[in-house]
């Protein structure tokens, strides 16, 4: 029985979290998330949700309780933004190094203000966790529930990130479908604890800490376990969207990248979260105009799919990408990452750099038709310059 | 040569550090033993450097001249782990309780850090493996039953 | 109120390895061997960075975490957690540094106390950052050499007085704050039995001397924390919230049940007396039991709890 609801993009998180039938919330209030745990707290005094709902004194405890309840064999959840997902830094490395499928979601609010930009989540990028881009509140909402399902999956056993932009998602209204409980009980499982934590664990549970300290194993293997996870992830992401499909009639794209219009285009742009959701708009007019220009939007970041675009360079002879965020004294991160994955290439693009909606500048159709204009023209052989432009 | 014998009779305590520095200058010869009487005595002014000086010089006198070990077969030594949870080489000092004197009051027993202290029959047992030699066992028997002297290597 | 519970009735049954990595005579050890005797093996502990790992040899399992000022959010984490599983029945105990707790906790402390979390928060308080070296915290003697606080030419020692902790949990109104002594193993144990029978926060400070880093030889641990339980400078107190209600009654004290001595011993009920519980206050310098009345808050809490350092 499918059922419709205009719903802001705070909502639909407080959603999957309900569909998952979690069962810790620490809730700490900032904006532009703040409505997720007040959601929460509403289900769950309306009986709606049966959870541990704790208000915390900030986001470090929110996150290092939300690791040791994980641990104690309880799935587990919370919500945060910009500074306050900086300020849970240091126990997220716990929470991935032990290995605890933690399912945060992160309405992207910038460093440098209240306004939406992705430097928050890129600040945490080397935290070993996954980290999934949404751009629009029912991607959230089927984002979040896949989540709980690939981080919990055997192969990865990694928390993961869910985000979306602030203030343009999760305060703006949209009909958003509410997948059945029943059918999302039977899509995931319950949750399996992996730490050996009950007493009559114990001997069990010294092996644990044996292994997990590494003693007798080369130190850096406590490293290559956790990349290992993460390249694992990527074949799960995959299925774990197939599936999904066939469950809810709903998939993004392969569930690493999204193609769209991509098919006999010479040039792609690539872009992340609601400016994806903007280019469409703006490949289209293109696409009227006759200019064959694509767009690749990136879901995952983390794992990034480099394999995705190793297959994609060839194909097209430009590539724009979008960064809403830069690492000052290098540039952006989605850039960097995506010229690396394609060095090897025999044949690789030209590939441009933009910044733009940066600290909650405002991305027009018309911005990303230039941008997709400029990286055709490149693509046909022209002098583009600058390389790296601000938007 | 004994470090901590010549710790114990200088310093009056089974801190070897300068001792073994007295022995080093010995076999090595990287460095004087005036040089190292100079360092001691600008770390430590005063009386503490001067007995810190007698250690080295004692020490320095009682180790070999270097010897020529280019001949020599390694020594196999086996890597302790805390998993084999044997403590008894951090002994300089070492309980022994006469079990005449003991009347199981279970004081040593309690405050043992080591968990070496047992009761069997009502009396006190040491476990020499987990033994750390710390004193407090000796210190704190109401019947003064704990002897702790030095311990023979 | 608690009692001392006598060390011929305690079991020969250990519940934590010996011979650890610790110092020789680490008050921290002991701590640890006693609370592992009180409580049984029906525990799951928290460790976070601090001396705590290097004598942390207890078998029951623990979850250890570098976060070191995330002693209050991890028990809080493992407290629900457990009971969400169904596991009521468990312990969630974590022993803690003096440094995890008053200062770069203290906010986890707090917030903790103030929430009413499930679970005991034993410090064990060797007076300064230990495990790093010995750099001076808040809970260092006024005048005590630290690392960061040497004795030189031109200053000498901690400026500041010790911060007054069970003072500042007290005032949080929690279900129950002891302080307690490594050398005075009696009291110690009777109020870690008396804490696993409530229910809520629970907070026993305990006054650990360290041979290493406050410079005396190792056999006087116990010598130099019996004096500083007699000279005033660490005294033993206990203080139980009153509750009308009834709350802290522990359901089933026979869950419960802390130690490994004789079978069928369960630590006592705490029976509510005509108008509701009156809670109590004890100590070595006997503040008056209160009956009938609810009393004021704080007047009782820093009479009972007044710093002498």
């Amino acid at each position: 029985m499918e059922k419709w609801e205009v719903m802001v993009g705070n909502k639909a998180v407080a959603y999957a979290a309900k569909l998952a039938r979690v069962k810790y919330i620490p809730s700490f209030p900032i904006t532009p998330q703040t409505t997720i745990v007040q959601y929460l707290a509403d289900m769950i005094a309306n009986g709606e949700l049966d959870a541990e709902y704790v208000t915390v004194e900030g986001e470090l405890t929110a996150q290092a309780s939300a690791l040791t309840a994980a641990a104690a064999g309880v799935r587990s959840f919370t919500a945060t933004s910009g500074p306050g997902l900086l300020y849970m830094h240091h126990p997220m490395h716990a929470t991935s190094g032990a290995r605890l499928p933690v399912v945060m979601a992160v309405i992207h609010r910038s460093v440098k203000g209240m306004q939406p930009d992705h430097s928050d989540m890129m600040a945490q990028r080397d935290t070993s966790w996954m980290m999934f881009e949404c751009e629009n509140s029912q991607e959230l909402l089927d984002t979040g529930i896949m989540c709980f399902k690939i981080a919990e999956d055997e192969r990865v056993r990694l928390p993961a990130i869910f985000a979306g932009d602030g203030y343009i998602l999760s305060y703006t209204a949209e009909p958003v479908e509410l997948p059945p409980q029943e059918e999302v009980d039977a899509f995931l499982p319950p949750y399996k604890p992996s730490i050996p934590l009950l007493p009559e664990q114990a001997e069990e549970m010294r092996m644990w800490m044996l292994r997990s300290w590494g003693f007798g194993r080369d130190p850096q293997d406590a490293w290559k376990v956790q990349h290992d996870a993460m390249e694992a992830a990527k074949t799960v992401i995959k299925e774990v969207n197939e599936e999904y499909g066939k469950w809810f009639s709903r998939r993004y794209g392969n569930g690493l990248v999204e193609e769209y219009m991509c098919d006999g285009a010479e040039a792609v742009i690539i872009a992340m979260g609601t400016i994806a959701s903007t280019a469409r708009v703006a490949i289209r007019n293109l696409q009227k105009r006759g200019e064959p220009v694509g767009l690749v939007k990136l879901k995952s970041f983390k794992p990034f799919p480099a394999e995705e675009f190793r297959r994609i360079g060839p194909q097209v002879k430009a590539m724009g990408v979008v960064d809403r965020n830069i690492s000052c004294g290098t540039g952006g991160i989605v850039f960097g990452n995506v010229r690396d994955s394609m060095y090897d290439l025999e044949e690789r693009p030209r590939t441009l750099q933009f910044h733009t909606g940066m600290r909650g500048k405002e991305v027009k159709v018309m911005d990303i038709e230039r941008i997709a204009e400029k990286t055709l023209r490149a693509a046909r052989g022209e002098k583009v310059a600058p390389l790296v432009e601000w938007v | 040569m004994d470090a901590t014998r010549i710790a114990m009779e200088t310093l009056g305590r089974p801190i070897t550090n300068t001792a073994i520095l007295g022995a080093f200058a010995k076999v090595t010869g990287m460095v004087s033993l005036e040089s190292l009487e100079r360092a001691v005595l600008g770390q430590w002014p005063g009386k503490i450097g001067e007995v810190n000086v007698r250690a080295v010089r004692r020490a320095y006198e009682e180790a070999n001249d270097p010897v020529d070990v280019s001949g020599v077969e390694g020594i196999k030594v086996k890597r302790l782990s805390f998993l084999d949870r044997d403590v008894s080489s951090w002994r300089i000092f070492r309980p022994e309780i006469d079990a005449e004197k003991c009347v199981g009051c279970r004081r040593c027993y309690i405050f043992c850090p080591e968990v070496a202290i047992s009761m069997a029959e009502g009396k006190a047992v040491i476990n020499y493996q987990y033994c750390k030699g710390c004193g407090i066992c000796y210190e704190e028997c109401p019947a003064k039953a704990i002897s702790f002297e030095e311990e023979a290597i | 109120m608690s009692k001392p519970f006598p060390l011929t009735r305690l079991g020969d049954e250990e519940f934590i390895d010996p011979a650890n990595q610790a110092c020789q005579g680490c008050a921290g050890s002991i701590v640890a061997r006693i609370v592992s005797k009180a409580l049984g093996p029906n525990i799951v502990r928290q460790e976070v960075a601090c001396c705590g790992p290097a004598f942390g040899n207890i078998r029951a399992p623990s979850i250890y975490a570098e976060i070191f000022e995330g002693a209050g959010a991890m028990m809080t984490g493992l407290s629900r957690g457990l009971k969400r599983r169904g596991r009521e029945d468990i312990t969630v105990v974590g022993i803690i540094g003096d440094g995890g707790t008053v200062d770069i906790g203290f906010q986890g402390l707090s917030a903790a106390a103030e929430r009413n979390e499930d679970f005991i928060w034993i410090v064990y308080d060797n007076e300064a950052y230990m495990n790093t070296g010995g750099q001076r915290s808040s809970a260092t003697t006024k005048y005590a050499y630290t690392t960061t606080t040497p004795v030189g030419e031109i200053s000498r020692g901690k400026p500041e007085r010790k911060k007054n902790v069970p003072l500042l949990v007290a005032a949080h109104n929690v279900p129950y704050v002891a302080t307690a002594s490594v050398s005075f193993p009696e009291d110690l144990i009777g109020k870690l039995r008396y804490a696993q029978g409530l229910k809520g926060f629970r907070f026993i400070h305990i006054s650990a001397p360290c041979p290493t880093g406050w410079g005396f030889n190792p056999k006087d641990t116990i010598k130099v924390g019996r004096e500083m339980v007699l000279s005033g400078l660490a005294p033993l107190r206990g203080r139980r919230r009153q509750d009308p209600e009834a709350h802290l009654q522990a359901e089933g004290a026979e869950a419960r049940q802390g130690g490994p001595e004789d079978a069928g011993q369960v630590p006592p009920r705490h029976r509510p007396r005509g108008r509701g519980d009156p809670g109590g206050c004890h100590g070595v310098l006997g503040a008056p039991h209160i009956k009938g009345r609810r009393p004021p808050l704080l007047t009782p809490i820093t009479n009972l709890f007044r710093s002498n350092t």
